[in-house]
């Protein structure tokens, strides 16, 4: 063998050599932890581990702007008032009761002409700093939503509270709000997490002049007051969440620790949740709630919900100024197959404009344009002079897998009556700007009212002034119900207001509604004790793990 | 007479890198404010971040005007963007919509995530590929030679992250033998006190040695999902550079002037070699630096990927300029490197430029 040879065989040996190293390293790395990680997630029995989608965007209550964000407000800050929460055993599922408004950090009494509301807090309240909730921390709140402008201003100001005149502090533990008529919202809108009580003394202690509401501050930290509290966040990783030992009741919460783990990827989350590693998976699709149907050691439950998935028709574009096209649209679309193929079992079929799961739904009305009718469908069509068709664009969002599918389905079925629909993707900003400026002829999103009371989906929905009027509706016949129901406060008539409000709706058909989609629970088959909310938030004080 | 020339060409040598580096500093300059112009335009294209920062609570006309007042976005775009250059130079890349703040601090957050999967994966890369090629240069025809050409289509044909899947599913769900995506750590443990942001590097500065073990074990499969695909451009390169070094004239020459094969193949095939390989090395590492986010989002992995594709997707405009910014920049720091060591390396190369 020449020296030639001996010396390039020596080189190949080496790199051969190195990369056995290489790989060994990298196998001993991955293997030496494969264990460690079986002890976590729900390996530790008071440790509940949630997979979620992504980052909080804003950890100030008064400024959420995502589930995430709300969620970790709901469970780490001491709320006003909450709805009911049921007893709740072994694998049942709760459902808030949406028509009893509880206490949680005050309780409420409301004078007989409904303008002057008195908050008692309740009894020895601490927020982790050591400070005890007073009056103050209630003002401090209003006032910072209010002179701020933040997103939870939209609810004092609809609740008839306007400014923080209106607040008057009896004692340290009394207060009273007056508002200029009585608000049959106030109770269902002060349960809301993003006017979360504040601990006013320890946020001072970061406010500077520039910020003298500590805004910076607050986005990234949290004061707690409620049954968790933040104990480190790293973004992109975990959010972690440790049982306020000072909260009410602590001492009957189940989990002491809670891990928000960040997943992006959407199957992975579900994978993770089938090996055991989470003990929830969030934000998951009909699709990968399907798959993991019958998986050992999972549970998927389907909840129906108020949300609805509606087709929005924006009425100062031809043609749908006119409601017989608006109803011919409405006959041609198959909603069992919407139901059926793309909800895959987790929607209804929608029976009118309302949500069939609203507590003030009427089941007794007979003009539910939502019914498929091929026939009347092209009649409507042909009295309206559009025998022949129209073509039109209907925009969907590229962050809802799920409207792109229904609008496919929608497209499909137009096209039996001879109406074109092109699809229009848009980015979420563009979406919703769109929306908000009226400026498309159509549009897919889900929607939803976290308070289930009539006036307040009119008041958001389908007054002329409504400030998600996305379709420029102008009924005088609605805006009328509406100005009742603003100040009404018998149930019995508010009832009958919602009824009269329907069936203006349903004849009206200011928009569809394809289906009404389930909120998907995906957790493993030993959670117990999950209440189902109309926010869709996760109360993680009432789970449990099957011992 | 001597001592004078070498004092010349000493004096034209540092006159020319001098110029050289002028050139490139100027023509980095041009090339980011270019970036900055393009990115800060396009975004603004994409839609009023106002009805994302609304969130889920909705707002009046009025309360959305507010909100572009206060974060300053009904002035004129022109305006926004001379703002924003004023304080790029002062070094500040802007604040999050969101998190309000600094763009730098952020990127401090999520950079070294990025930064060890990327120097991981160059490292087992280049470990792999580089001896690869040389050994099938060697040897056409040999195992190697098969190995290699095997290695180069998968890499070409399989995408990273199809291929990030395949491992966490074959070696997370299927054998079991490899720790859960979730990210640097695994669920529950805590980072090492933070000093580099370097997960393993901070976890052996702390002492904390079952965080190291945890956070490369973390790393084992996104590294070698990068590793084995993000590399058949520098196997084959070294491959074919290899060969035709080794066919030269000139090494036949020095083979046969008795000049032993260590010297031979060790000082002059290697260095004819390596420059090449360097330049290839650098923009590997670039791609690898800006270009993994896919396997970021696969392995649940929060590095500067995953940042890009949240900022994008809340019209936070000030972290996507940053990002947009800050790969521009290792971009051009890397080819800038590269050609300072290829001017090291090659004569020829010092001679033409």
């Amino acid at each position: 063998m020449s020296s030639d040879s001996r010396w390039l065989r020596r080189a190949g040996l080496g790199a051969l050599a190195m990369f056995a190293t290489a790989t060994l390293v990298t196998a001993c790395a991955s293997d030496s932890t494969s264990n460690e990680d079986s002890d976590s997630g729900s390996g530790e029995d008071r440790t509940l581990v949630v997979g979620i989608g992504g980052d909080p965007a804003n950890l100030d209550p008064q400024a959420g702007s995502n589930a995430v964000d709300n969620e970790i407000s709901m469970n780490t800050y001491l709320q006003w008032l909450q709805y009911a929460l049921p007893e709740v055993t072994g694998d049942e599922i709760g459902v808030t009761d949406v028509s009893q408004v509880v206490g949680e950090g005050v309780e409420i009494e409301t004078s007989e002409d409904g303008l002057v509301s008195t908050f008692t807090i309740r009894d020895g309240l601490v927020f982790p700093s050591g400070n005890p909730v007073t009056s103050e921390d209630f003002r401090y709140t209003i006032d910072r939503s209010l002179t701020e402008s933040m997103g939870s201003a939209f609810i004092f100001q609809t609740a008839g509270v306007t400014d923080v005149a209106q607040f008057e502090a009896i004692s340290d533990t009394e207060f009273t709000l007056t508002v200029p008529e009585p608000s049959p919202l106030m109770l269902p809108l002060f349960r809301d997490q993003s006017i979360s009580v504040l601990d006013s003394v320890e946020l001072e202690k970061h406010a500077t002049p520039d910020d003298p509401w500590a805004k910076e501050w607050l986005t990234q930290n949290s004061l707690g007051g409620g049954a968790y509290t933040l104990a480190t966040y790293e973004p992109g990783n975990q959010i972690v969440l440790e049982l306020n030992a000072e909260y009410p009741g602590a001492e009957d919460i189940y989990f002491e620790k809670v891990i928000l783990q960040i997943i992006p990827a959407e199957d992975q989350r579900a994978q993770l949740l089938a090996s055991g590693t989470l003990d929830i998976a969030q934000g998951l699709s009909v699709d990968s709630a399907e798959s993991l149907k019958g998986t050992d050691g999972v549970r998927i439950e389907g909840l129906p919900t108020r949300a609805q998935d509606i087709m929005g028709f924006v009425q100062t574009f031809e043609p749908f100024q006119d409601v017989r096209v608006r109803e011919a649209v409405a006959a041609a679309v198959d909603y069992a197959g919407l139901a059926e193929f793309v909800g895959k079992g987790y929607a209804d079929q929608p029976m009118g404009m309302w949500p069939q799961n609203s507590y003030y739904f009427d089941a007794d009305l007979d003009n539910n344009p939502l019914v498929t009718d091929l026939d009347r469908a092209r009649q409507l069509l042909a009295e309206a002079g559009y025998a022949d068709g129209f073509t039109f664009d209907i925009a969907v969002s590229t962050a809802e897998a799920g409207a792109q599918a229904q609008a496919v389905a929608v497209q499909s079925a137009l096209a039996e009556v001879g109406v074109t629909v092109t699809i229009t993707q848009l980015a979420p900003a563009a979406f919703s700007e769109q929306l908000a400026a009226d400026s498309g002829q159509a549009f897919i999103r889900t929607a939803s009212s976290y308070v289930d009371d009539p006036y307040y989906s009119m008041f958001l929905f389908y007054t002329t002034d409504a400030v998600l009027n996305w379709w420029a509706m102008d009924n005088a016949d609605i805006n009328a119900v509406a100005e009742q129901m603003r100040t009404e406060i018998d149930p019995e008539k508010r009832m009958a207001l919602a009824s009269q409000a329907q069936e203006l709706l349903n004849a009206e058909v200011p928009h569809l509604v394809l289906a009404e989609p389930y909120y998907i629970f995906a957790a493993g088959d030993d959670i117990q004790g999950f209440v189902q909310s109309p926010d869709g938030l996760i109360r993680y004080a009432t789970l449990t793990r099957a011992e | 007479m001597s001592t004078t020339l070498s004092r010349v060409q000493r004096v034209e040598t540092v006159t020319r890198g001098a110029t050289f580096v002028l050139r490139r500093l100027i023509t980095a300059v041009i090339t980011l404010l270019g970036v900055t112009l393009i990115v800060f335009f396009l975004t603004r294209g994409v839609g009023d971040p106002v009805y994302i920062l609304q969130g889920s609570t909705p707002m009046t006309p009025e309360q959305l005007d507010l909100l572009r007042q206060q974060y300053g976005l009904d002035r004129p775009l022109w305006e926004q963007y001379l703002d924003y250059l004023g304080g790029l130079v002062q070094g500040d890349l802007g604040t999050s919509l969101y998190t309000k703040k600094p763009v730098t601090a952020e990127l401090a957050i999520y950079f070294p995530a990025t930064l060890s999967l990327s120097v991981a994966a160059l490292i087992l890369g280049v470990i792999i590929t580089v001896p690869l090629g040389v050994a099938s240069a060697i040897k056409p025809g040999s195992f190697w030679n098969r190995l290699s050409i095997g290695f180069t289509r998968f890499g070409v044909a399989m995408p990273s992250f199809w291929f990030g899947l395949l491992l966490v599913y074959v070696f997370v769900y299927v054998l079991k033998i490899a720790p859960a995506p979730t990210g640097q750590l695994p669920i529950g443990m805590a980072a090492p006190p933070r000093v580099t942001g370097l997960i393993p590097i901070d976890a052996l500065l702390a002492g904390e040695w079952n965080v190291f073990g945890a956070a490369m074990g973390q790393l084992a499969l996104p590294v070698l999902a990068l590793a084995l695909t993000s590399f058949p451009a520098l196997l084959a390169l070294t491959e074919s550079v290899t060969a035709r070094v080794l066919r030269s004239d000139y090494m036949r020459t020095a083979r046969a002037t008795g000049l032993p094969p260590s010297m031979a193949y060790g000082r002059y095939a290697a260095r004819n070699i390596a420059s090449p390989i360097v330049t290839q090395i650098a923009m590997t590492f670039g791609f690898l630096l800006g270009g993994t986010v896919l396997v970021e989002f696969v392995f649940s992995w929060p590095g500067i990927g995953q940042y890009a594709v949240l900022s994008m997707q809340r019209l936070d405009f000030a972290p996507v300029i940053g990002i947009a910014l800050l790969t521009s920049t290792i971009y051009l720091v890397l080819y800038f490197i590269s050609d300072l060591v290829s001017l090291a390396l090659d004569p020829r190369i010092r001679h033409d430029s």
